[in-house]
C-alpha cells in the first residue's frame, strides 16, 4: 500500500515537472490554461490506468502506452488539436478496460479524425466489420477471422464509390429528379425490360440447366463453356454483333421490320440484349442448384410412379427453387445494369443506365448523379428484396455446416 | 412371381453377369454380398434405372426389360431413406398415390392405414427433417408400400441405423412382410440381417450370384469357401465351384469361377 503511494507520488512529481518544463521553455507549445488542462488530463489518465492495469502483464501496459503515444502523435503533434486530444485521451483511458469498446473507439478515432471527409461512410462499415470480428470469437480460428474481416474491409473499399455516391444528394434532390418525366420513365423501362428478360430467360434456361445437371454427353464441357461466352464478350462487341444480325439494313432486321416488329431501337431489342448478357448467370446458378438435388430423390419419385416430367415438376424444381431464384436475381441484376450492348443496339427508348450516360455527356457528373443514385437505390432495394425473398420459398437443401472449432 | 433370367448389364469395367433368380409370390429374398459386388446395381436394374443388355425381367410373365421405372410398380427403399424434404410425412407416404392420380379421399385412407400399420402416428405431423434414422426409414417403407408394389426392393435399408433401431426395424419388416404377403428383395452385406429376415438367400460376388436357395440350405451347405467365409461358417475346403481358382481368397471381390448357377 505504501509502496503504491510512493510510486504514485513519484509519477505525479515527474508529470508536474514535465508540464512545468513545457511551460518554461521559450515559445511554449501551449498556453498556461491549456497546459494546466493537459496536466490534469494526464493525472486522470494515469489514475485510470493505475486502476485498469493493476496486476496486468508488461505487454498490456506497453499496449496502453502505445495507444496513448499514437493518440498523442496523431492528434497533438500532427493535427495540433489540444482540446480534441484531451477529449479522446480521457475516453481512451476509460475504454481501455473494455476491449470491445476500445476497438470501436479506435475505429471512431480513425474515421472521424483521419478520414474526416468520409467519417460516416467509413465509420458505419468499419464498425460493422469490427463487430463481426468480435462476435465470431471462439467460433473460428483467429486466422479465419482475420481472413474474413480483411476481406470484408477490402470489399468495403471496392464498394466505397457506391457507398459515398449514395451519400451525395439530399432526399429532396432525389425526389425532384424522380418526378422528372424522362427519369421516371427510363427507370420504369429498365425495371420492366429486365423483368421481362428474366422471365423469357427462365423459360428456356431452367430446363437447359436441368438437362446439363443430369445428362452426360460428349462435348458437355464445351457446352458449359459456351454458356459463359456472354460474360467473356465485351458488351460493345455483343452490341455490334446484334446490330449486324438484327439491326436496320440487315436481312433479318428488315424482314422483321416489314412484319411490323422492328428490333433495333425497340423494347424488343432491349430485351434481346438483356437476355443475351444475363443468360450465363441464371444457367450456371440453376445448374448448380439442380446438381445439389440428390439423384436418389428423383429415382425414388420415378419408382413411385411419377413420370420424368412429373418428377421434375414435383421434386427437382421445388428443391432447386432457391438456387434458381438466386440465379434469376443475378440475371435480373445483370439485365438492369446492362449498358454497353443496349446503347449501341437499342439506345431508344432510353433505359436508365443509358440516361445516366447521356445526361453525363450533356450536363456533366453533377446532373447525372441524382439519376445514378436513384437507380442505385432502386436496384439495390429490389436485389435485397429478392435475396431475402428466397428464404420464403418452401425449402432449401440442408447445406453441410462448417464445423465449429475453437 | 418374379423371374430374372440370364441378366447381363455392363457399367464401364464392371458388369452384372448371368443373373438368374426366381422369386415366388410372398417370398423374402435377401441378396448378400460384400460392397462392390453389384448387389445395389442389380436392385436398381430391377427397378428400371439401368437397361440390361441381355436377359429378361419377368413379372407375372410380362417382360419389363424396357418398361420405364414409373410403370414397373416396384417399391424402392434406399439406404438413406431419400424422403422428399419439402413434403410432410403424410405427403411422402401418399406421393406414389398422388402421382397415380388416385382420388384424394382414397389417398388419405391408404396413408392412414399405413401410418397405423407401421406405428407412425407420433411422427405423421412432424417435418421430415426432424425424423430420426429409424423413423425416416419406416416412413420410406410406408411410402414404398403405399403403391401396393408387386415387388418391394430394399437397398441396404438398415445400414445407416444403430444396432437397436436395426433390430426393431427387422422385427417390424418381418411382421409387415407376413401381414401383407409382400414379395421382397432385400440387399444387404450383413449376414445377421439375412439370417433374421430372409427365407431365401442369394450370395453375390463380382457381379454374379455364387449361390442361392432357401436360407437353411445355403447356411447348411455353402458351395464354396467364399460363401462359407461370408456367412461366418467354418471353412469347408472340400466344396468349391467348378473351375474355381480361389481368386476370392487373394483378391477381394473377384471370382473367376466359370459357371455360376
Amino acid at each position: 500500500m505504501k509502496q503504491t503511494w510512493k510510486q504514485s507520488l513519484a509519477v505525479l512529481v515527474v508529470l508536474a515537472a514535465l508540464h512545468v518544463g513545457m511551460g518554461l521553455v521559450p515559445d511554449p507549445p501551449f498556453s498556461v490554461g491549456m497546459n494546466l488542462a493537459l496536466f490534469f488530463t494526464n493525472i486522470f489518465v494515469f489514475s485510470a490506468a493505475a486502476t485498469v492495469l493493476r496486476r496486468r502483464s508488461a505487454r498490456t501496459v506497453g499496449l496502453f502506452v502505445a495507444g496513448y503515444t499514437a493518440l498523442f502523435l496523431l492528434v497533438l503533434v500532427l493535427l495540433g488539436k489540444a482540446p480534441l486530444f484531451i477529449l479522446l485521451v480521457v475516453a481512451y483511458a476509460g475504454f481501455f478496460g473494455a476491449p470491445v469498446l476500445l476497438g470501436f473507439f479506435a475505429i471512431f478515432v480513425v474515421c472521424f479524425v483521419v478520414l474526416q471527409p468520409f467519417a460516416f461512410e467509413t465509420f458505419i462499415p468499419l464498425s460493422l466489420i469490427y463487430s463481426v470480428f468480435w462476435r465470431t470469437r471462439g467460433r473460428a480460428s483467429l486466422f479465419a477471422r482475420l481472413c474474413l474481416c480483411g476481406g470484408l474491409v477490402a470489399l468495403a473499399v471496392v464498394l466505397f464509390p457506391l457507398i459515398s455516391l449514395g451519400m451525395q444528394d439530399s432526399l429532396q434532390t432525389l425526389w425532384h429528379t424522380f418526378t422528372r418525366g424522362d427519369v421516371a420513365s427510363a427507370i420504369w423501362l429498365s425495371l420492366l425490360t429486365s423483368t421481362v428478360a428474366t422471365v423469357v430467360l427462365a423459360l428456356w434456361a431452367v430446363p437447359l440447366a436441368y438437362a446439363l445437371a443430369r445428362i452426360d454427353f460428349p462435348g458437355k464441357r464445351w457446352v458449359e463453356s459456351m454458356v459463359d461466352v456472354p460474360i467473356l464478350v465485351p458488351q460493345s462487341v455483343a452490341g455490334i454483333a446484334l446490330i449486324v444480325l438484327l439491326g436496320p439494313g440487315s436481312v433479318l432486321g428488315s424482314v422483321l421490320e416489314s412484319l411490323g416488329l422492328p428490333i433495333s431501337g425497340s423494347l424488343f431489342g432491349i430485351v434481346i440484349a438483356q437476355v443475351f448478357v444475363a443468360a450465363p448467370f441464371l444457367i450456371k446458378t440453376a445448374m448448380t442448384a439442380f446438381e445439389s438435388v440428390p439423384l436418389q430423390y428423383e429415382l425414388a419419385s420415378r419408382s413411385l410412379g411419377a413420370s420424368p416430367a412429373a418428377t421434375f415438376a414435383r421434386i427437382s424444381l421445388p428443391l432447386a427453387s432457391r438456387g434458381i431464384l438466386v440465379g434469376a436475381t443475378l440475371a435480373w441484376a445483370r439485365a438492369v445494369s446492362e449498358f454497353g450492348c443496349i446503347v449501341l443496339f437499342a439506345s431508344s427508348p432510353v433505359t436508365a443506365p443509358v440516361l445516366v450516360h447521356t445526361e453525363f455527356l450533356r450536363a456533366g457528373a453533377s446532373e447525372s448523379r441524382p439519376i445514378a443514385i436513384l437507380l442505385l437505390i432502386i436496384c439495390l432495394w429490389v436485389f435485397v428484396m429478392l435475396q431475402f425473398g428466397q428464404t420464403l420459398l418452401p425449402f432449401a437443401l440442408r447445406r453441410p455446416r462448417p464445423e465449429r472449432r475453437a | 412371381m418374379i423371374e430374372l433370367s440370364r441378366l447381363h448389364c455392363r457399367f464401364g469395367s464392371f458388369a452384372l453377369r448371368d443373373i438368374s433368380l426366381r422369386i415366388g409370390k410372398g417370398e423374402y429374398w435377401v441378396i448378400l454380398g460384400p460392397s462392390g459386388c453389384g448387389k445395389s446395381v442389380l436392385l436398381q436394374t430391377i427397378a428400371g434405372f439401368f437397361t440390361p443388355e441381355q436377359g429378361q425381367i419377368l413379372v407375372a410373365n410380362r417382360d419389363l426389360r424396357s418398361t420405364p421405372p414409373e410403370c414397373r410398380n416396384m417399391g424402392l427403399v434406399f439406404q438413406q431413406s431419400a424422403l422428399f424434404p419439402h413434403k410432410s410425412v403424410r405427403g411422402n407416404i401418399g406421393y406414389g398415390l398422388v402421382a397415380r392420380k388416385v382420388p384424394r379421399d382414397n389417398v388419405k385412407r391408404a396413408v392412414d392405414d399405413l401410418v397405423e400399420r407401421l406405428g407412425l402416428q407420433a411422427v405423421v405431423d412432424r417435418p421430415v427433417a426432424t425424423l430420426s434414422g429409424g423413423e425416416a426409414q419406416r416412413v420410406a417403407i410406408a411410402r414404398a408400400l403405399a403403391i401396393r408394389p408387386d415387388l418391394l426392393l430394399l437397398d441396404e435399408p438398415m445400414s445407416s441405423l444403430d444396432h437397436n433401431t436395426r433390430l426393431e426395424l427387422q422385427v417390424e419388416l418381418a411382421r409387415v412382410h407376413k401381414e401383407l404377403g409382400l414379395t421382397t428383395l432385400h440387399v444387404t452385406h450383413s449376414r445377421e440381417e439375412a439370417a433374421a429376415l430372409g427365407d431365401h438367400i442369394a450370395v453375390m460376388l463380382g457381379g454374379r450370384i455364387v449361390q442361392r436357395g432357401p436360407t437353411a440350405d445355403v447356411q447348411g451347405k455353402p458351395r464354396c469357401p467364399f460363401v462359407a467365409r461370408f456367412l461366418g461358417l467354418p471353412l469347408d475346403t472340400g466344396a468349391s465351384l467348378p473351375a474355381c481358382a480361389h481368386a476370392c481368397a487373394e483378391k477381394p471381390g473377384e471370382c473367376t469361377s466359370s459357371e455360376s448357377s
